[in-house]
């Protein structure tokens, strides 16, 4: 067994890994000046997916609760950023509206169903994604139905325009990990562990766990919303099956697998590794990448089932104790 | 005044009545013991108490207030703290976490980092988990894992606590030191509720019993009334306790 680790010891490794958090995001912020078009979208794109993957970890890794539809509020942050926008808001608040919106409908959604417990609150999640579907072509009007929604053109340049997209969801990702690192060291972010490891523990010992796990929630979805938000504005047209593609939300789970489950930077490494390797597979097999994919996933959950923090350091620990320099 | 009063508690699992009409009281600063054979409702009774399990009928009155349908959360801060039968820890928190959460939002007062740890590392010391307050729950014992259960409830700064089974599995050495800080909380002021299978602490604790059988109470009253209760020995105690209980000439 481990011999607990002192706190002296903890503290160096936090302050190491904040110091290498806030280089790479310098070095991240001013990547733009040397890239060129391709590997700015490709990053954007990573971005993109890690603040996806950090909404998704509030709730399913830090609050232990399946959110399997949880993409569904990427779609309604690319909506209501697409709606306000058309209706004449400028970009910022555009994105406010795509925030606000994702966490007041999971606030009002996640009452009733956060009281399922597990698996049915999960299913619930995948009905709210068809229904949402369904609810903007049903709408239509503003939100342009079934046939779309084109967004208004940037008076920016393509080139600036794109840099500053690129930004934008670089914040994202840095602010949501942020949050969720300062959410961890909160009581809220101990009631939010508490209710993943017990909930009836949690709920005797005084954490009013309906309430907590709507809050994360709705904490997830304005994470998530805004990465939608920014993204309708990125593409410049929203339909209803590509902002409510159940393929974001599957791919954000198997980078928060492959990263680590409730961990900060988990997330992060995920989207950056899983979509990489999906990007050289998609150039590489144009035709079987779905499965190459697939494949990758099966690996994935076999190999490293807790995430590729664990995984390297076990591999570590086993190295070090058969190498005797325990 | 009674600090605890059920009346006619009832709870269903589809067509089973697991408690069938259960009222009791207990006195501020008792120790209430509820007994009775496997699967007579005692684990029911206080998932009931605590509002784990919506009640079917009935209600309860805490400290002259009546708290019937209130959550969990909300009896926890009126002062009513319980331990698990099947120890439920937080597995990947530190012992030392998993009692502050209990300060954290189980203790009516304490609003300060400081104030939790203090009153963690208080109940720590008092169960005598202290030792192994940076472990992590899957290191302790079995013993130690009772003892965990109990701290995360002291750390809450209870009026009245319930253990369910805490000295199941335990060895001698370890009961004794249970009884000796359920004995300590009593001296302190607290009102205890202990369901137990070890009669051995029942005897030596239980200013009062209460004998459950089939979700009904099937007597009551002090300890050496209650135990030579032919009832209760025939559902219960069986015949073995029963003469060697007398030969000792009752347990005090
Ligand atoms: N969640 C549940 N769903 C269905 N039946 C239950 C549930 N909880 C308890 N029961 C049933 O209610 C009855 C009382 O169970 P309970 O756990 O309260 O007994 P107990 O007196 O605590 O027994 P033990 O001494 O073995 O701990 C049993 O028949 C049990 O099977
Ligand atoms: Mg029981």
């Amino acid at each position: 067994m481990s011999a607990p680790a002192s706190p002296s010891g903890a503290r160096r490794r936090a302050l190491l890994f904040w110091a290498f958090f806030a280089i790479g995001t310098v070095v991240l912020a001013l990547a733009p000046l040397a890239l060129n078009n391709y590997w700015l979208r490709v990053l954007t794109t990573v971005f993109m997916y890690a603040t996806v993957t950090q909404g998704l970890n509030v709730i399913v890794g830090l609050t232990g609760y399946h959110a399997f539809g949880n993409a569904v509020f990427f779609g309604f942050g690319a909506y209501a950023s697409g709606v306000a926008m058309t209706l004449g808001a400028p970009f910022p608040v555009a994105l406010v509206a795509a925030v606000a919106f994702s966490a007041l409908v999971a606030g009002i959604v996640g009452w009733p169903i956060l009281r399922l417990r597990g698996h049915y609150f999960a299913i619930a999640t995948v009905a709210l994604n068809l229904a949402a579907i369904q609810l903007v072509i049903q709408v239509g009007g503003v939100t342009g139905g079934a046939e779309g929604l084109p967004l208004p053109l940037s008076d920016l340049p393509p080139g600036p325009l794109y840099r500053a997209i690129y930004l934008v969801m670089l914040a994202g990702m840095v602010v949501s990990t942020l949050l969720v690192a300062f959410i961890l060291t909160r009581p809220f972010g101990y009631a939010l562990r508490a209710i993943r490891d017990g909930e009836r523990a949690a709920g005797v010992m005084g954490i009013d766990t309906t309430a907590t796990k709507v809050a994360a929630w709705a904490i997830s979805a304005g994470i998530t919303g805004f990465a939608g938000g920014v993204w309708a504005y990125w593409i410049t047209f929203i339909e209803p099956a590509s902002a409510f593609d159940p393929a974001i939300g599957v791919k954000a789970y198997m980078m928060l697998i492959l990263g680590g489950m409730g961990t900060v930077i988990g997330p992060v490494l995920g989207a950056f590794v899983l979509e990489f390797l999906s990007t050289l597979v998609w150039g590489g097999f144009l035709q079987a990448h779905q499965i190459v994919f697939g494949v990758l996933i099966v690996v994935i959950c076999l190999v490293a089932p807790n995430g590729m923090l664990v995984a390297g350091r076990s591999l570590i620990q086993r190295w070090r104790s058969r190498h005797g320099a325990a | 005044m009674a600090l605890l009063e059920a009346n006619d508690l009832e709870i269903r699992f589809g067509g089973v009545k697991a408690l069938a009409g259960v009222s009791f009281r207990v006195e501020e600063g008792e120790v209430f013991g509820v007994i009775g054979p496997n699967g007579a409702g005692k684990t029911t009774l206080l998932n009931a108490i605590s509002a784990v399990y919506k009640l079917n009928g009935g209600s309860i009155r805490f400290a002259g207030e009546d708290v019937t349908g209130l959550p969990p959360h909300r009896l926890s801060r009126l002062g009513i703290a319980r331990t698990f039968q099947i120890v439920q820890p937080f597995k990947a928190m530190s012992v030392r976490e998993n009692v502050a959460i209990g300060a954290m939002f189980g203790h009516a007062r304490l609003r300060t980092r400081d104030a939790w740890l203090a009153a963690a590392d208080a109940a720590l010391e008092r169960t005598g988990l202290a030792p192994k307050a940076a472990f992590m729950p899957p290191q302790l014992t079995l013993a130690d894992r009772k003892r965990l259960e109990v701290a995360r409830a002291l750390a809450m700064g209870p009026r009245i606590i319930l253990f369910d089974e805490v000295m199941a599995g335990l060895n001698h050495t370890e009961i004794e030191r249970m009884i000796d800080l359920v004995k300590s909380l009593k001296q302190a002021g607290l009102t205890v509720v202990v369901i137990e299978h070890v009669m051995k602490a029942v005897l030596a604790l239980c200013d009062r019993i209460m004998v459950l059988n089939f979700g009904a109470k099937l007597a009551e009253g002090v300890p050496d009334d209650v135990v030579s209760d032919p009832k209760v020995v025939e559902a219960y105690l069986g015949q073995r306790f029963a003469k060697a209980h007398a030969a000792a000439g009752g347990a005090r």
